[in-house]
Formats: structure tokens, C-alpha cells, sequence
């Protein structure tokens, strides 16, 4: 057996893969070969890294709550498909943002009405709102739901001051130029929250002339913690 | 099994689906948080999601003998499934919001840690880099110890192509430690010099 021969038969040897016979060869070449030593070396080392890893855990109480949301999805009916939510925007015939994270808030009832209302009128008076724990890092997901392909649509998303992006916290406004494909488009902001209070998290779509601005309230409650968060979930 | 499974269990009943899942949860958001490149947040809508989506095949899972790894199996799919839908959307390469998450991950190899925790830190990184399904062979395997054979069918994957994943997804990852392997072949070196002149 030679180098090139090892190489490839070296992870397959590694893991056991291999037959009585060829595996004799791989160890007789190793052995004598310094270069391919090293090789094992290496494979071995990142086999060894790979296995000592830190298991991380999930967060105190996530399996008592993800357990709960998901009876609570089911027993109340709660869970609203997000098909409803896409056919309710395009017979509305509006592009609809849909503004949602993993812990929604409590009124995930009246999301499909909330929904609507955003998406036939200028000023929302009714808006979602998602609480934030202190320093918690949070996904918000801002899915763009259009009844068709758009070209060319401007997003602007301006953070309020009780949050900032996680990754780049002087960040206050991303502006950037894309283009929408008919049906769900995902973006997801990761979030931290800096101050408690109440701010508006506003996300402005231009397209052809014109805007529609949606809007989505991120209260830092000092009496929340993340033990508390509410606990019924939306999918979608 | 731990204090909240055993209270799950004693709460809900043995054959509840919070007493069927309650053990196996802990182990689903381990894998799941590898799957999604070590994001907290995307681990948890992963095992909730599929919570949700399992909840009315109590019966069905009541049956199973070896759930833990049917678990892992159905759970991959809706990964994979999810991945696939996330990449069909324009935004979800969205330079501006991708280059900063890029240049905070850069910023957060901070210069006081440890040797070993950077090594981990770059292997994390290097995992991040790979693509879903090299990741997900690489964590089960790898880390969770699931052997080729058992993966073939947890992934309904033939095995050749499980290997082929696995080797290139360790040959990038070998790739990213190469340069940190230096000092441990100085020390060896030293370590000759010194016994060759003593």
C-alpha cells in the first residue's frame, strides 16, 4: 500500500469500515510511514475534539414549556396554519408582513384578525407585541408575505431603543434593496434586549411608488424573566 | 432520567405524550441545536415544531420500541424540509444581515480565551461553514456516536453517501485545525531535541 491509497482508505479505516485484510495493510503502511502518521494524528485528534465538545443543554425550562405549547396547540385549536395566514393576505391582495418569533405572545387567537386589520390599513392600533427578558437573545422572525414576484422592493427595518441586534449592536436601521418571490420570504433578526420599556420594531416596504410600514411592539418588563414567557405557540 | 421527566411522567401519566417525550427532549434540542449551527433560538422553534407535529401521534409513538432514534429521524427530515423552504427565500442570504452576523462571529474569538476553548471555537465556526446534511452526519456520528449503519436508516440515506458526506465534512474541519496543530508538533520537535542531547 502507498500514501495515495491510504488517503483514501483512511477514514474508512478509522471508523472500523474496513475489511480484516485491508485494514492490516492500512496499519502495516502507517507504521512505516511517517508523513501518514501525522495524517492519523490529525484525524484522530479532530475525532477526539469532535467527541469533547461542550453538550449544550436547552435553557431552564424549555422541556416543561415546549411540552405544554404543544398540548396547548392542539387542546385549544389554537394552532393557526399559516396557510390561513397567507390566503388571508392575498385576498386581501396587499403585501402582508407577518410578524412572529418563537415565544409569541399571548393573543396568538386573534392573529389571523390582527393580520387583516394590518394589512387594510395605514395605521395599526392594534399591534402584536413580544416581550423580551433583559440581555435575552431572541429570534424575531419578519416573514414578507406577497401575492406575487416583486422586483426591486426596498426594506427598511428600524430597531427602537430598548434593543439591539444581537450581533451588531450599533446597528440602528438596515436598509437594503431585494427581490420578493410570491408566497413567504424569512428574514429573521436576532435581538437583544438593552433597556426596559417599550419600542416600536418598524419594518417599511417600498415598492413601485409605493410604501406600506408594519409594525411590531418589543416590551422589556422588568418583572420578566424566562421562566415566564408565555408559553402557547404559533407555528407556522 | 431527570427531576422534570420524572415529574412530567408522575404529572401526566406513563403513556402521556408528556410522559413519552418528557426524557427525550433535553437529548432532540442537543441534536437539533447542532443541526442549526449551534443557534439557540432556531434549536428551540426545531424542537417545538416538531413537538407540535407529534402530539397527535401519541398512539403511534406509544408503539415504537426505540423512539429516541425515530425521534432524531423525524426531527431531520423537518430540518432538512425547513432548510429547504428557508433557502427557496430571497432573504435568507441577505448580504447586509449576513455580513454582520460573519463579522460579529470573528469578533467573539476573543483573545483571552483559552487555547482549548479557541480550538472549539474554530471548530464550532468550521461547523457553521458546512452544509445541513454534512452537519447533521457529522453531529449524530461524530458526536452522538451513531454508527453508519444505524444513520442509513435514521437518515434514509444509503450509506455510501453518508460516508462520502462524512469525509468531506471532515476534511473542511480538518482543514480549519491544521493551523493550530502547529505548537504541538514544535513541542514534539523540542521534546526529540531535548532527548537527543541528554
Amino acid at each position: 500500500m502507498d500514501c495515495k491509497q491510504l488517503i483514501v482508505l483512511l477514514e474508512d479505516y478509522l471508523d472500523g469500515q474496513l475489511g480484516e485484510v485491508e485494514a492490516a495493510d492500512c496499519s502495516n503502511h502507517i507504521q512505516g510511514c511517517n508523513v501518514c502518521r501525522d495524517r492519523v494524528r490529525g484525524a484522530q485528534r479532530l475525532r477526539s475534539m469532535l467527541r469533547t465538545l461542550p453538550r449544550t443543554g436547552p435553557r431552564f425550562g424549555f422541556v416543561a414549556q415546549s411540552l405544554a405549547a404543544a398540548r396547548a396547540a392542539h387542546r385549544d385549536g389554537r394552532r393557526l396554519s399559516f396557510t390561513g395566514a397567507i390566503g388571508m393576505a392575498l385576498s386581501l391582495g396587499l403585501v402582508a408582513v407577518v410578524l412572529m418569533h418563537e415565544w409569541p405572545a399571548q393573543h396568538t387567537d386573534t392573529r389571523e384578525t390582527t393580520l387583516a386589520s394590518k394589512a387594510g390599513a395605514s395605521e395599526q392600533t392594534n399591534m402584536q407585541f413580544v416581550n423580551v427578558s433583559m440581555l435575552e437573545h431572541r429570534n424575531v422572525r419578519l416573514v414578507f408575505d406577497v401575492p406575487r414576484d416583486l422586483d426591486q422592493v426596498k426594506l427598511k427595518i428600524e430597531l427602537p431603543d430598548n434593543v439591539v441586534l444581537a450581533k451588531s449592536k450599533s446597528t440602528r436601521q438596515l436598509l437594503w434593496q431585494t427581490n420578493l418571490s410570491k408566497g413567504s420570504n424569512v428574514l429573521t433578526l436576532p435581538i437583544q434586549a438593552v433597556g426596559y420599556g417599550e419600542g416600536v420594531l418598524s419594518t417599511v416596504l417600498i415598492h413601485n411608488g409605493g410604501q406600506k410600514t408594519f409594525r411590531l411592539r418589543l416590551v422589556t418588563d422588568p418583572d420578566s424573566t424566562m421562566i415566564e414567557k408565555p408559553t402557547n405557540v404559533l407555528t407556522i | 432520567m431527570s427531576l422534570i421527566s420524572s415529574w412530567l411522567r408522575l404529572l401526566h401519566g406513563p403513556g402521556s405524550f408528556e410522559g413519552l417525550m418528557a426524557s427525550h427532549v433535553e437529548y432532540l434540542y442537543r441534536v437539533a441545536y447542532r443541526f442549526c449551527g449551534n443557534n439557540q433560538a432556531d434549536a428551540e422553534d426545531l424542537v417545538q415544531d416538531l413537538l407540535i407535529k407529534l402530539y397527535p401521534r401519541v398512539e403511534e409513538i406509544r408503539a415504537l420500541e426505540h423512539l429516541r432514534p425515530w425521534l432524531v429521524r423525524v426531527m431531520y427530515r423537518q430540518f432538512i424540509d425547513q432548510v429547504r423552504r428557508n433557502k427557496r427565500s430571497p432573504l435568507y442570504g441577505a448580504d447586509d444581515v449576513m455580513k454582520l452576523e460573519i463579522a460579529a462571529d470573528e469578533g467573539q474569538t476573543a483573545a483571552s480565551l483559552l487555547e482549548q476553548e479557541r480550538l472549539q471555537h474554530q471548530l464550532l465556526t468550521a461547523m457553521n461553514a458546512l452544509n445541513e446534511e454534512q452537519r447533521a452526519v457529522v453531529s449524530l456520528h461524530d458526536i452522538e456516536g451513531y454508527t453508519l449503519q444505524e444513520l442509513e436508516d435514521m437518515l434514509e440515506t444509503p450509506i455510501g453517501t453518508l460516508k462520502s458526506r462524512l469525509h468531506r465534512a471532515r476534511a473542511k474541519l480538518r482543514g480549519v485545525l491544521e493551523p493550530f496543530a502547529g505548537p504541538e508538533r514544535d513541542t514534539d520537535s523540542e521534546e526529540e531535541k531535548w532527548t537527543a542531547s541528554n
